[in-house]
């Protein structure tokens, strides 16, 4: 053999280990990361439509810089992009699979998920799912244009939506993205079922696994709807069925059946993980015990079985019966009170804490801020004879942003600031932190407060030149603010992504625990190595023995053996 | 009075919805026949989540309740027996 | 009790083994997915006009053909319920048996489910022709999907019991994902052939 074979070959060689190490994996932790960083980069994709679209509604008819002129066709299929993007490649990716995935085996104090194999194809299938919606915008009538919620007629027949094949990329995308966050679910779940450290009972499990076990369940539990009605509405696209079509006997309204029972609990499914998140970094800054820790998670066992309930006030105006709506306009104000009662419940926890002002705190307090205010003003919609009015304005489209933006983008910093030392072993720099934060809650309430106001003023969501309609013109100054807004916030996020980038690789390096934090990840070093724990942790108390009367330190790490036995853990506390 | 008025509002709601339809458009269509079937299917799909997984949940949750009593029995049962195989214990488990 | 969570950790245990705890949930996901088809197929129906709601050139679907379908996939969920026992009780053999015949009864209905796909298409049912045969062939279709891999399961099953290293968990898997295929069945059956 020739050295230049043989080098080639330990070139050939290297290349499998880098396949194996980081593509192929079953590690939990590389798990987390790839759908983390799959998650950040499809955020990209959705930011930038968003800015396109933007730009279209405040300047309307001029070129958008790094676009051109926006014409209708693309105006939609850049709405769809951003809707479906955001929720299903973006929000879902990183707050239940990358935490859960990162999360839930070093918090539970385990080496790996119960399934890892299993856990490698749910990333595969997202990965391919991600590729395949970004193959539909290189095909002959660009990405779908149907907007996310896919009602048909509109995306049933290619003779509306203008898009024959991105609409049926579409579908396939979120379908198997389904199915990859199907099988997620199943290893979350057993995994907390079975292999809790020992020691750990069910009420010493950290809020963010039980939200995120519980978003799993309800995900799960909604799913099959929705593909029953993907797979049908796939087939009247490219077979020729009629399930959807009115001429064969059809029924449209039908989809909105499927889809919404579904769409909604998909709102809880993101909102629990993101309310663990906060409840995780508000307990550590606080350095108080977590107020009421088993009503959070009945509160939440209570909010995840009434989001089944909820669902129909999304079809107050599609003609369904009225009694329904009042049905459903009673479950959908009683879903309020659970999710108000943990909002005060962490501001309890708050109360009397000697509470540090770091970046991840910040962004927990920033969560509950403007979490209210999407969750106020979601009680307008809520209600059936209100919502005949608000129904399809920008008022609809600014509250679920207020749930959405604090849900996908707020929860989410406050988790990545937080945990990036356990994940990189480094600190990210705080300064730089605490300007891309108040950069970017400032900005987005500039974007969303007009909007709530075009809103009530009549702007229909659905438009593409608002030029064309001279009884909404006074509003168009309250339009370039939300554009403007957007663009501030836009430009602070470059730092957020210099800033990771560069901790990553220059920041201080970071101790096993530099929070001095409870929970069992904290036991490990960073980054966690394969297998988690040098030794495996055993479990002596719940997770939020923060400023224990009668103990130097105020933290008490769940795996740390009670100095006296004769005082065990049950009794200090 | 406060009865009264609500004999009347659940009188109004059940008796004559259909005058309240909200959608304006779908009154030209005339009231489909299926209003019947929505309201039961939403009644079956709303209630099928909470009987299946509050099924599985439950007997997952008595039976990792029988093992944990079980386990607790075995433990103060050898914890009386060997109060020196403390140690031991731990090790084991590493 | 403090006492010996100090001197004796619990051990790492599990409940329900992890494969059938898995699968219970994913059957539950199935489960939804076949109400949503279920409750697609009332609510089409109700609202069709009485003339939509039929097979072209006066088909019916053959509803007392299917019933002997039904009795043989019912009797194949029985039989397991027999593999299962003796399993418990040790008889591989035995078990191998039932488990077998399980597996054939199984194969058996799919491929009867097909002969009478293959008399309807021939008449001319197809999915484009009417909404009921498009619901008809999508319902029945995707169980027949279901039986297909939950028969592949325990023939799987069946051949790594024969040369005795059959793990309990693949069984259990297998044998939960079975009973859903067939207890969904009858649901199906009288909702869509009537």
């Amino acid at each position: 053999m020739s050295a230049h074979a043989a080098s080639h070959a330990e070139h050939g060689h290297h290349e499998q280990g880098f396949v194996r190490k980081y593509l192929l994996s079953t590690d939990h932790k590389v798990i987390g990361l790839q759908y983390l960083f799959t998650g950040m980069l499809m955020a990209l994709i959705g930011g930038f439509t968003v800015y396109v679209f933007r730009m279209q509604l405040a300047f309307p008819g001029e070129e958008v810089p790094l676009w051109g002129r926006v014409t209708a066709a693309q105006y939609n299929a850049l709405v769809t992009t951003h809707g479906s993007v955001m929720i299903f490649w973006v929000a879902m990716p990183v707050l239940i699979a990358a935490f859960g995935n990162f999360l839930i085996p070093l918090m539970l104090g385990c080496d790996d998920m119960v399934f890892p194999r299993l856990n490698r194809l749910s990333y595969q299938l997202f990965l391919l799912s991600a590729l395949i919606l970004i193959a539909s915008f290189f095909v002959p009538g660009g990405p779908f244009g149907g907007a996310w919620t896919a009602y048909p007629p509109l995306s049933a027949d290619p003779a509306y939506n203008a898009t024959p094949w991105g609409a049926t990329l579409w579908l396939i995308a979120v379908a198997l993205e389904f199915v990859a966050f199907l099988l997620g679910g199943i290893n979350f779940i057993t995994t907390a079922m079975n292999s809790r450290a020992p020691g750990m009972k069910m009420f010493d499990v950290p809020i963010v696994i039980w939200m995120i076990v519980l978003a799993s369940l309800v995900f799960m539990a909604s799913v099959g709807p929705l593909i029953a009605g993907a797979i049908m509405l796939l087939f009247d696209q490219r077979f020729g069925t009629g399930f959807f079509n009115p001429a064969t006997g059809g029924d449209p309204v039908l989809w909105q059946h499927l889809f919404w029972f579904f769409g909604h609990p998909e709102v809880y499914v993101v909102l629990l993980p993101a309310l663990g998140i906060v409840a995780e970094v508000m307990t550590t800054f606080s350095r108080k015990k977590l107020f009421a820790y088993r009503t959070v998670i009945f509160t939440a066992i209570a909010t995840s079985i009434i989001s089944f309930f909820v669902w129909a006030h999304h079809q107050f105006v599609a003609g369904i019966d009225p009694r329904m709506a009042g049905l459903f306009t009673v479950t959908t104000l009683i879903i309020s009170v659970p999710i108000a009662e943990m909002m005060f419940i962490y501001i309890a926890t708050l109360y009397g804490g000697s509470i540090r002002f770091t970046t991840p705190m910040l962004w927990a307090l920033a969560f509950i801020a403007e979490f209210l205010i999407g969750g106020v003003t979601g009680i307008y919609l809520g209600a059936a004879g209100s919502d005949v009015y608000f129904h399809d304005t920008y008022f609809v489209l600014a509250h679920f942003h207020y749930t959405f933006f604090p849900i996908a983008f707020i929860a989410t910093f406050a988790g990545l600031t937080y945990w990036f030392p356990k994940m990189f072993g480094r600190m990210m720099d705080e300064r730089l932190g605490k300007i891309h934060f108040w950069g970017t809650i400032i900005a987005f309430n500039v974007i969303f407060i007009p909007l709530f106001l075009t809103g009530a003023g009549g702007d229909h969501r659905r438009i593409f030149d608002y030029s064309l309609f001279p009884e909404l013109a006074g509003l168009q100054g309250l339009r370039v603010l939300a554009t403007i807004g957007l663009l501030v916030l836009i430009a602070f996020q470059p730092i957020f992504i210099y800033n990771f980038i560069n901790s990553m690789f220059r920041g201080k390096v970071a101790g096993a625990n530099p929070w001095r934090a409870n929970t069992l990840e904290w036991a490990a070093p960073s980054p966690p190595p394969h297998g988690n724990f040098p030794e495996m942790p055993v479990v002596y108390r719940g997770p939020y023995e923060y400023s224990v009367e009668g103990r130097d330190e105020d933290y008490w790490p769940q795996h740390v053996p009670p100095d006296d036995p004769k005082r065990p853990a049950e009794q200090v506390a | 009075m406060v009865f009264r008025t609500l004999v009347v509002a659940l009188a109004l709601l059940f008796a004559a919805p259909a005058s309240a339809l909200a959608c304006p458009v779908c009154g030209l269509a005339g009231p489909g026949n299926n209003g019947w079937a929505y309201l039961a299917m939403t009644l079956m799909l709303s209630a099928l989540p909470v009987g299946i997984l509050g099924g599985v949940l439950f007997w997952v949750y008595r039976r990792t309740k029988e093992a944990e009593e079980a386990a607790e029995a075995e433990q103060s049962r050898r914890a009386s027996a060997a109060p020196t195989r403390r140690q031991a214990g731990v090790e084991a488990v590493r | 009790m403090p006492m010996a969570l100090v001197g004796e950790p619990p051990k790492r245990r599990a409940a329900v083994p992890s494969g059938v705890l898995g699968m219970l949930l994913f059957v539950a996901a199935e489960v939804m997915f076949f109400a949503g088809l279920i409750s697609a197929f009332t609510i089409t129906r109700a609202g069709a006009p009485p003339l939509a709601w039929s097979l072209p050139g006066g088909v019916v679907l053959p509803a007392v053909e299917t019933a002997f379908n039904s009795i043989v996939l019912m009797m194949s969920g029985v039989v397991l319920v027999v593999a299962h026992w003796r399993l418990r009780r040790g008889e591989d053999a035995k078990a191998a048996r039932a488990l077998l015949a399980a597996t054939i009864l199984g194969a058996a209905f799919v491929l009867l489910q097909g002969r009478e796909w293959w008399g309807l298409l021939s008449r001319g049912v197809t999915m484009q022709t009417s909404t009921l045969g498009a619901f008809f062939y999508l319902i029945v279709g995707t169980h027949a999907l279901h039986a297909a891999c939950a028969i592949v399961g325990l023939g799987v099953a069946w051949w790594r019991l024969r040369r005795g290293a059959l793990p309990a968990g693949f069984f259990y898997t297998a044998e939960t994902f079975w009973y859903f295929v067939v207890a969904i069945w009858p649901v199906i059956y009288f909702r869509v052939y009537f």
